[in-house]
């Protein structure tokens, strides 16, 4: 498996892909915003392309050239969308923290605090649960998967964002106590690892069973 | 068929396949069953859309199979594959990473096998003539089959797999492809199954033949079997009459008919009967309902 990540990294995903979180981290820089989106052009801007490049490369018919598994090949690849999805995660992290140095945290949204991270880290699973299986039945048509997951995590984060502005009990709970913060980040993690679980297994079984 | 497969005869094979079977909603690809002698150069022949790539990547794992098995060096690809894969060279007429130049892929493409042999790498490549700083896409089709069958044995396969291989090139590139063939069997420890429906390649270079036609097997027995088993028969339209129960397809003209009879139901001496190409065995097969 360690051969073929390498070969995620080297030939199959271009480079850009994991300076881009880096460049979009910036944007936590912006006073008062919806810091959501920061982890959301992930969705928006680099899964399609990653998808579409798969194919533009002719990824598989190389991999068709290789000594490995299906299931090896499956678990490559997300984990390399697993390592840009750590990037866009850890590189917000920092720049979250430098934001509230310089900002402070009280945003009229989800504040950038220890809560957001967890959730956000849900996000991602919650965005993999969705796509990843749908997109490994083809390993070719990425559309309708992208458009589902891009659908159910707006609604994730409308509910997140807009509670937060909107309700105190949300605020409470997400931006109140920092034990409270910190049980949530372990529920997140948890569900996160979960949903990965559920995710990579039914991703196996449908790119096994390509007819 | 002209050939028969048993389970003793698997390990003095590189490859046998038995009974390949795959079903799609419009296509059946129906008990596929061929081996190929250690050595030797098996030529898998059939028209566009016979079911020819669908045989190699079922029988490489690459779709899944309905049923059957497969055998490369006498070990079940279903219960070996890794390793069973590491002693195969699979080259399709697909290419891939357009854009990366040819030591960036090779860097990659040598980490999946222990024995990469780098002397021989750069003995083939040297052979072959080309450039590792230029681009996938900076190749000509030859080049590029080149390039793929120089990774194929500097990794010591022992089973080349070439899926059209020669198709879209030009006939001074085939010919001197169908060099390198020979010269990679030459010493006996490999051999190649190599699909195409450009067939005059194989009167060239193949000592085996296996042809499909509708997903359904034909023949798979040695080239000169294969024509020995066959003849063109022509004659007048008199003599339609007497021969055309036997013959496999037939075609009339201004002048007569024009059909392929096989050898063993040659009855009649009056018409004529020459020797076919495997062109025209394919050509007049085309014309045959599938039973």
């Amino acid at each position: 498996m360690s051969n073929l990540l390498y070969k995620e990294l080297k030939l199959s995903v271009h480079w850009f892909f994991f300076v881009l979180p880096i460049m979009l981290a910036c944007l936590m820089f912006i006073p008062g915003w919806i810091y959501s989106f920061v982890f959301m052009y992930f969705f928006w801007i680099s899964i399609s392309q990653i998808c579409a490049g798969y194919t533009a490369r002719q990824d598989n018919s190389f991999n068709a050239m290789l000594p490995v598994t299906k299931k090896s090949i499956v678990q490559a690849k997300i984990s390399a969308i697993l390592i840009i999805q750590g990037i866009h995660i850890i590189t917000a992290l920092v720049f979250g923290i430098i934001h509230n140095h310089l900002y402070g945290q009280a945003n009229w949204f989800f504040d950038i605090n220890i809560a957001f991270f967890g959730m956000m880290t849900l996000l991602y699973a919650i965005f993999n649960v969705l796509f990843l299986p749908q997109y490994f039945k083809t390993a070719y048509f990425f559309g309708k998967p992208v458009i589902l997951g891009v659908l159910v995590t707006l609604i994730y984060v409308f509910i997140l964002e807009y509670g937060t502005f909107k309700y105190e009990f949300m605020r409470n709970i997400f931006e109140g106590d920092v034990m409270i913060q910190w049980i949530i980040v372990g529920i997140a993690l948890a569900l996160s690892a979960l949903l990965m679980f559920i995710a990579v297994k039914k991703s196996i079984h449908n790119y096994e069973s390509i007819r | 068929m002209c050939s028969k497969h048993t389970e003793g005869a698997k390990e003095m094979e590189s490859l046998v396949v038995k009974n390949l079977t795959k079903k799609y909603e419009k296509f059946l690809l129906n008990d596929i069953s061929f081996s190929i002698p250690k050595g030797f150069i098996m030529g898998f022949i059939g028209e566009n859309g016979a079911g020819k790539t669908t045989t190699i990547k079922s029988l490489l794992n690459v779709i899944k199979k309905d049923s059957g098995s497969v055998y490369v060096l006498g070990k079940d690809i279903d219960q070996h594959e890794i390793e069973v894969k590491k002693d195969i060279g699979f080259v399709s007429g697909d290419s891939f990473y357009p854009k990366s130049k040819l030591k960036d892929i090779t860097k990659v493409y040598k980490r999946f096998y222990p024995i990469w042999n780098e002397t021989a790498y750069v003995k083939y490549i040297q052979l072959f003539n080309l450039d590792v700083s230029k681009k996938m896409d900076e190749l000509s089709k030859g080049m590029k089959m080149k390039y793929s069958i120089a990774l194929a044995l500097s990794h010591h396969a022992e089973l080349l797999i070439l899926d059209e291989p020669t198709s879209g090139l030009d006939p001074v590139a085939r010919d001197n492809l169908l060099e390198v063939f020979q010269s990679i069997v030459e010493d006996g420890n490999v051999s190649i199954l190599f699909s195409t429906h450009i067939t005059s390649d194989l009167e060239k270079c193949a000592d085996y033949i296996t042809f499909i036609k509708e997903g359904n097997m034909v023949e798979s027995c040695s080239k000169d079997d294969l024509l020995d088993k066959y003849r063109i028969v022509n004659g007048t339209k008199d003599q339609l009459d007497s021969v055309k129960d036997h013959m496999i397809t037939y075609k009339e003209n201004a002048f007569g008919f024009n059909g392929l009879i096989k050898t063993d139901n040659i009855q009649n001496d009056d018409v004529n009967y020459g020797q076919p190409s495997l062109d025209e065995i394919m050509i007049y097969y085309a014309g045959k309902e599938v039973l």
